[in-house]
């Protein structure tokens, strides 16, 4: 199809420029002669003016013809001067090299002379142009068809620093930052463990973007492991750019409000749902990791819900949900309960809404829908502009012009109230894109209202259950302790149980091994508490 | 021969008897049981929980006597193919009736209550559309819905309940056992309507993870339907009288808007009350509704039984607009009640002595 | 093609047929809260000729309620001068009747899940309530908790009364109601109650009584129904005495004067217990009442030692016992009706012996003789000796 269409475009010629394939084949094998190697690559990144190549000699005999091919700006420089040139260059000087060393001489300078501590062999210029690409420096020998790998990368990067969209009072600070490494490592700190595996796949015909599959072994049920796999590896795309792509792709129903995968900025909550049993989907470029499978309680989880006592974690948990709940409803409950049945509301209220009301021309469905979608242009444009000017936005729509309009009786000023509870609870959600979702469904909740009340509403909790109960995410229900609930594992859903008595791990991963803990309300703490009183 | 694969816990098959069999009807409940038997009404529904349980045994013997089969199969296997046949397509009727029913009732609860001017096929068709949207996801959803649902429905019923308490005059309970004793026990039959729903194990009894523990299932469902009968029986005779009971369509709805919320934050709690029986509605609509489809499809030979969902939503809906006022409609629950004794005991009871007498049927426990 | 096929069957198609839905279906029961008068009470009086009765509804204006500060900016201009209620009135032959003529004359619905009392004018009364009682049980708007009182003279003039200390006229009548806990001298039941007593006992209940004054109402005393007529009223001392009887006092008052000065007793709780004594062809009954409550008032001199102690009980138990047997009298001799509950307390704890006297209870209730003994306990004696 496509070549049917350029074909068209640029007429009976066919640009060769334009047409070539540049994809990288790893099945084209290396030359003995390396100013043949060297124009091969430059034939791969053909135009591709970052690319540098050093060609040098090595020893004081200068024979031995050598290049080293990076990209300039992906390369840590230092590295390359210091761990490369410096030690193939001048280092040898000071200790002659024998002659004629024939094939050993690869080996010699790989495994003798150069001191960079991450090299690999290879011989295909797949891997070579990849390799370069990724921020390695390839050494080409002269009469060898093999070159090396030398892991070089160092770009600008930023720092790991606190993540900004899940802060917590208690917790750590650190968050993922855009590098795959270092994000791998700062899970890896958290769990030393060995049976924390770690399996990397390249995914983006264009962007190669690293993606890693993180799970622990003897925990992880190899079915879900094996669900994420398979489902990573049937992704063909042009590009990755975020973890979004991903999680887009691979979730079962993408016609769902709902994310099926659970998505963090912080390692404490990765290392934690890898104990329980998720597999984590680390993506490069981005600080987005995803885990799966995600469930409809995760949406409402906090790192510092187990960080916190659980009274306080348990009361936080219940608000979120109250949150929730009225992030979708609130406007919808609102005009149910004065238009249809404003004999539920106590007569003072009744009263003084009707009273409020007076004069204001749009019915209250106009009001509403008004009012929220002018909220929501309001918190886009405010997340949009930096910091200060955001500020003000906010300033300026939510209380000049609220203000204005409320006295100018366009608007009744309950509904100003009702607007702002809804815009708020939707906050209150950990999760902002859930939040969104939630908010989205406010208008369907309104039109719902509108139509029959609180009925309306009625049947569309209904019916947002029964998608809830039939989602399902690789296998796990989306709804987990919600149902099959088994009080055992059911610490940990609308309230977060004392953390003594959690003893196992939450059942919707079907993980190999369900203890979390021995039990030591039991045995230690008691001993504990007995051996103080011995003392006393 | 199921048609998948699809397999529902204990906990699960209780919640779905449950929420089966607690619909709107338990609305007038008050009111059949004041008629029949003044003060002594919840006598009655102690008397017809105690004999729904022992009648559901029937139900529950058949299912542990053919595992895996349905009331399809098995009639066909004891009675012969064709007398089978005739049961199997009498059982689908009267599950798109009795559906058809309950959502009726529903929708008529809910133009005196709360949405007056709305027209009643539109209740229905949504509440049968929201059905249809569930059941095409088959048994495991069903009775996962009823799992999440139950609790979110009984908790808030006997809370609304309890908050009726401070007005109560448990005098009106008085006297105790004056109805004559033959009164009693015809009247038992007709209280015994509000208990069927468990009639839906002749077909969804093969699908239970564990169906030896069915009597317990039974057992402990109606059990706790009988207990919350009862409750609501006892608080609405002790805060408006067994009198006004008489006379009042939906006297527990009524007593709802004597309601005040505690703290005065509501006037009334009867919006948020239908609200609630929306879920009650739904899930007897949900139980029968897929029986009876699922019957059709075994009946058939289909191996998916969707095709039905789509197939049956007119005739519900045609169904359920035959009465032409609350007073018809009460008359025509009177007979569902009538054929669904029929259904639920006597036609199983028939069928389990001809396969204790013949022999049929697998193993026997 | 697959995906789209799915995308239009899963999304698409729903939203069209949600809009769809609800451009055809409109909205049904929709009504803005601006658009419905929320009646505060509804005054039947008797009409100009027979069969027809003076509807009246009291109508809060909330524009003027709200006060005018802040709030109704557009509505034009509001003031100070605004009458908070109107009372609309009108010729009908049943209460729903009434509201539809209404309906030709207001802009807005009424809407009467807020009504908090119903009044019902003497002379309607008198000729019988039957014919526009029923709509408070068939129409769900009406609300069992609101209120009932039968008004001396026309029912309306109750409604015409502009309190000084609220707003609203219906909202201050309700809560006179709620001041059982400081008087024993009204009847304190609901349209539910007063809706169990007319089904329960054919047709006989004791009811509130309202006494309209310029700015004020006074709902001390009683009005006793029999087959649905107005019987007659009852004072307010015969109405504490009848409270006493069945058990409903929860506060008031009890001041007792001889010679050795005056005390105030306060009320805080009442028992009473009612046995059946005798059960011969007139049924013998014995009501045993137990007082507690607080001196809070006497005059100067008098202190408080055990005899003196001794002295206001027995005085107090004496006052109570004389106003219940007043209120006794009253019921049996002049009105001959049964809204003490003796019926029903027959029927319920002797339900045998309930069928014998069933037909003639009519007659025996006003033979049946009753046994008074009243107890008193001083709880508390205040900070003063």
């Amino acid at each position: 199809m496509t070549d049917v269409f350029s074909r068209l475009r640029s007429g009976k010629k066919r640009d060769l420029y334009y047409e070539r394939d540049m994809s990288p084949d790893t099945s084209k094998k290396l030359k003995k002669d390396i100013k043949e190697n060297e124009k091969e690559v430059h034939e791969y990144l053909y135009d591709c003016d970052d690319v540098i190549t050093r060609d040098f000699y090595m020893g004081t005999t200068q024979k031995h013809e050598m290049a080293l091919m990076y990209i300039d700006g992906l390369v840590d420089k230092n590295l390359v001067q210091e761990e490369i040139l410096k030690s193939l260059m001048l280092m040898t000087r000071q200790a002659p090299l024998e002659h004629n060393l024939g094939q050993n001489f690869f080996n010699m300078v790989k495994e003798g002379l150069l001191t960079a501590a991450d090299i690999k062999e290879v011989d295909n210029f797949g891997e070579v142009v990849l390799g370069i690409l990724s921020g390695d420096t390839i050494l080409f020998m002269d009469k060898f068809e093999k070159a090396l790998i030398i892991s070089t990368r160092g770009w600008e990067k930023r720092g790991v620093q606190e993540p900004t969209t899940e802060a917590v009072i208690r917790g750590p600070r650190e968050g993922f930052t855009e590098t795959y490494r270092v994000n791998i490592a700062l899970i890896r700190r958290r769990l030393k463990d060995p049976n924390l595996k770690v399996k990397t796949i390249k995914l983006g015909r264009h962007t190669r973007t690293d993606v890693g599959v993180l799970f622990i072994q003897g925990i992880a049920s190899p079915n879900i492991v094996d669900e994420v796999l398979k489902r990573l590896n049937t992704i063909d795309v042009s590009g990755v750019l975020e973890s979004g792509y991903i999680e887009q792709m691979i979730e079962g129903d993408w016609l769902s409000f709902f994310p099926q995968l659970r998505r963090t900025e912080r390692p404490d909550v990765v290392a934690a749902c890898l104990m329980e049993g998720n597999v984590a989907i680390v993506t490069d470029n981005t600080p987005f990791v995803l885990l799966a499978p995600g469930t409809f309680l995760s949406l409402f989880q906090s790192p510092e819900d187990y960080y916190e006592r659980w009274y306080i974690a348990s009361m936080i948990r219940l608000l979120r949900f109250a949150a929730a709940f009225f992030a979708m409803t609130f406007p919808a409950l609102y005009i149910a309960m004065t238009a249809f049945h404003p004999g539920m509301l106590p007569t003072d209220l009744v009263l003084s809404i009707a009273a409020t009301r007076e004069g204001v021309p749009f019915s209250a469905v106009v009001e509403a829908i008004v009012m929220v979608i002018s909220l929501e242009v309001l918190r886009e444009a405010g997340v949009r502009l930096p910091g200060p000017i955001g500020q003000t936005i906010g300033i300026v729509g939510g209380l000049v012009v609220g203000e204005a309009a409320v006295r100018a009786g366009i608007v009744s000023p309950i509904m100003v109230i009702v607007v702002a509870v809804n815009a708020i609870s939707s906050f209150a959600i950990p999760n902002y894109s859930v939040a969104i979702g939630f908010r989205l469904l406010t208008f369907i909740f309104i039109f719902l209202a509108t139509v029959a009340g609180l009925y309306g509403i009625m049947l569309g909790l209904l019916l947002l259950t029964i998608h809830l109960v039939t989602l399902k995410s690789f296998g796990a229900h989306y709804l987990s302790p919600f149902v099959s609930f088994r009080f055992s594992e059911g610490k940990d859903f609308v309230v977060r149980g004392p953390m003594p008595s959690m003893e196992i791990r939450p059942g919707y991963t079907r993980p190999k091994d369900m203890n979390r803990m021995n039990d030591r309300r039991h045995d230690t703490t008691e001993k504990m508490e007995d051996e103080n009183a011995d003392k006393q | 021969m199921l048609t998948n694969n699809d397999k529902i816990t204990i906990p699960q098959t209780v919640a779905l008897l449950i929420t089966t069999i607690l619909a709107t009807g338990i609305l007038a409940l008050p009111r059949n049981v004041a008629n029949a038997a003044g003060s002594d009404g919840w006598l009655l529904v102690l008397l017809a929980g105690v004999i729904s349980y022992f009648s559901s045994l029937i139900v529950g013997a058949l299912v542990k006597r053919f595992p895996g089969d349905t009331f399809i199969e098995y009639s066909q296997k004891v009675l012969g193919k064709f007398p089978g046949y005739i049961l199997g397509f009498i059982l689908i009727l009267y599950f798109i009736f009795v559906s058809a029913m309950s959502v009726r009732v529903f929708s008529e609860v809910m133009n005196a209550f709360m949405l007056i001017n709305t027209p009643r096929g539109f209740i229905i068709i949504t509440m049968l559309l929201s059905s249809v949207y569930l059941i095409r996801h088959g048994i495991e959803p069903i009775a996962r819905i009823g799992e999440i649902l139950l609790p979110i429905l009984i908790i808030p019923i006997f809370a609304m309940y309890l908050t009726a308490l401070p007005r109560a005059d448990f005098s009106e309970l008085l006297p105790f056992f004056d109805t004559p004793v033959k009164d009693l026990a015809i009247s038992t039959i007709h209280t015994a309507y509000n208990f069927l729903g468990f009639e839906i194990l002749l077909m969804i009894g093969p699908y239970m993870r564990s169906p030896e523990r069915v009597m317990w299932t039974l057992l402990f469902s109606i059990g706790f339907i009988t207990l919350t009968y009862l409750f609501i029986v006892v608080i609405v005779f002790a805060s408006i009288g067994v009198e006004d009971s008489r006379i009042l369509l939906w006297p527990a709805m009524s007593i709802i808007r004597t309601i005040m919320a505690p703290g005065g934050v509501f006037e009334r709690l009867d919006a948020l009350a239908l609200a609630l029986w929306t879920i009650a509605s739904f899930t007897t609509i949900n139980g029968m509704y897929y029986s009876g489809t699922l019957a059709a499809a075994h009946l058939m030979g289909a191996r998916e039984f969707k095709f039905f969902v789509t197939i049956f939503f007119p005739w519900v809906y045609l169904f359920s607009i035959i009465p032409g006022n609350p007073l018809d409609t009460m008359r025509w629950t009177q007979i569902s009640g009538m054929a669904g004794i029929v259904i639920a005991i006597i036609i199983p009871a028939i069928i389990l002595v001809i396969s204790i007498v013949a022999k049929k049927g697998g193993k026997t426990s | 093609m697959n995906l789209s096929y799915r995308f239009f069957q899963k999304i698409f198609f729903p939203v069209v047929l949600l809009f769809a839905t609800a451009f055809v279906a409109g909205c049904w029961d929709y009504r803005d809260i601006d658009r419905r008068f929320f009646v505060g009470s509804v005054a039947i009086d008797k009409g100009p000729q027979p069969g027809k009765y003076n509807i009246s509804f009291l109508i809060p204006i909330v524009r003027a309620i709200a006060g005018g500060e802040g709030g109704g900016g557009g509505g034009g201009g509001g003031g100070g001068g605004e009458k908070p209620v109107v009372v609309e009135s009108t010729t009908a032959e049943t209460i729903i009747e009434g509201a539809r003529n209404v309906a030709l004359r207001l802009n807005r619905d009424l809407f009467f899940e807020h009504m908090r009392i119903v009044l019902i004018g003497e002379e309607v009364a008198r000729e019988g309530l039957e014919p526009f009682i029923n709509p408070f049980m068939r129409q769900t708007e009406f609300n069992r908790r609101s209120r009932i009182a039968i008004a001396v003279g026309e029912a309306k003039k109750v409604m015409e009364v502009r309190p000084v200390v609220e707003k609203l006229p219906a909202a201050y009548m309700e809560s006179l109601y709620g001041n059982a806990t400081h008087s024993g001298k009204f009847v304190a039941g609901d349209l539910g109650d007063f809706l169990h007593q007319i089904h329960a006992f054919n047709g006989n209940a004791l009811v509130s009584k309202i006494t309209p004054d310029s700015s004020e109402v006074n709902i001390g005393g009683g009005a006793v129904i029999k087959h649905f007529k107005l019987a007659g009223w009852l004072s307010e001392e015969e109405t504490q005495g009848v409270n006493f009887f069945l058990g409903k006092i929860t506060g008031g008052s009890v001041t007792i004067d001889n010679s050795r000065g005056k005390c105030t007793f306060v009320i805080l709780n009442a028992q009473r217990s009612l046995q059946l004594t005798a059960d011969g062809p007139v049924p013998e009954f014995q009501l045993k009442v137990n007082v507690t409550g607080n001196v809070s008032e006497t005059s100067e001199g008098l202190s408080m030692d055990t005899r003196n102690e001794e002295i206001i009980e027995i005085l107090v138990s004496e006052k109570i016992r004389s106003e219940i047997l007043k209120g006794l009298a009253r019921l049996q001799d002049d009105y001959r009706v049964d809204v003490i509950r003796l019926g029903e307390f027959l029927h319920k704890y002797y339900p045998r012996l309930w069928k014998n006297y069933k037909d003639r209870w009519e007659d025996i209730f006003s033979d049946v003789k009753i046994s008074v003994s009243v107890t008193t306990d001083i709880q508390n004696i205040g900070v003063s000796k």
